[in-house]
């Protein structure tokens, strides 16, 4: 049975096979197709990079130059460090603190009691 | 504009002329461009200071695509130093190739996004960002004056 197949095929096995090959070089290679989708998406990687880099130059920058919160949180610190500057040395120089206790030790140790 | 890609301009001859009129002709900004200096050998250090007095006295723009270097030395007070080509940005690293008709319609919004950056005042920016940072780094170093206060009042107790 296979005999009598094979020889229907006689003569038209190049062609088939021809065809077979044809069909497999029009075919883009899998290679072929990766790159194609790398350099899709490289390039809609490139277009978001540009927006971001967009973003922080124009808007960001034009934010910054124009609502800086700068002023108001230098000032804000200023009077924090002055309040608890105040508070230490209030503590610093009360009777009972460390360090007068230990200055009052280093006098009497100098001048006697 | 071409597509993004890295343009290598080889530095054979540590001279003057050479390396300007090679830099005149390297799409700086427009395309990341490598610069290999690696081939200078003993001169590599000159062949720096060439190249980022290039980009000094003709003010170039290495945005928005930076110039990178590759050389053996190990730093460089301005200009971006790499050992080799594997240590460079790898998205760059792409093969050239012709675009097909959706790749270039991607291509041609890219080129209006590189276009519309080229308006942008990038040295008034730069002054922006620099002001901010340093009056920050100010707010920092005060934030952490203040913590050290709290820290001693706070060992005082009461």
């Amino acid at each position: 049975m296979s005999d009598d197949k094979d020889d229907d095929l006689a003569g038209f096995r190049d062609f088939i096979e021809g065809d077979k090959l044809l069909r497999r070089a029009s075919q883009p290679s899998k290679k072929h197709k990766r790159d194609g989708f790398e350099m899709f998406s490289f390039l809609e990687l490139e277009s978001k990079r540009l927006d971001k880099q967009h973003k922080i130059l124009e808007e960001s920058s034009y934010l910054l130059k124009n609502c800086d919160p700068f002023t108001t949180l230098n000032k804000e610190l200023n009077k924090d460090i002055l309040v608890t500057n105040i508070k230490l040395m209030n503590k610093l120089y009360k009777k009972d603190s460390p360090m007068m206790k230990s200055l009052e030790e280093v006098f009497k140790g100098l001048f006697g009691a | 504009m071409p597509l993004p890609l890295f343009r290598v301009v080889e530095i054979l001859e540590v001279r003057r002329s050479s390396i300007w009129s090679k830099l005149v002709n390297a799409p700086i900004g427009k395309q990341p461009v490598v610069v290999d200096v690696r081939t200078a050998r003993d001169m590599e250090l000159e062949a720096l200071e060439l190249v980022d007095e290039y980009l000094e006295e003709n003010n170039v723009r290495d945005f928005p695509y930076k110039l990178y270097v590759l050389t053996n030395l190990p730093q460089h007070p301005r200009l971006e130093v790499f050992k080799s080509w594997d240590d460079l940005p790898s998205f760059f690293k792409k093969k050239n190739r012709p675009l097909n008709m959706k790749e270039n319609t991607l291509m041609a919004k890219v080129t209006l996004k590189q276009n519309s950056m080229e308006n942008i005042n990038f040295s008034e920016v730069q002054e922006t960002l620099a002001s901010y940072a340093n009056k920050h780094k100010m707010l920092a170093k005060k934030q952490s004056y203040l913590d050290f206060l709290k820290d001693i009042s706070e060992g005082l107790g009461g």
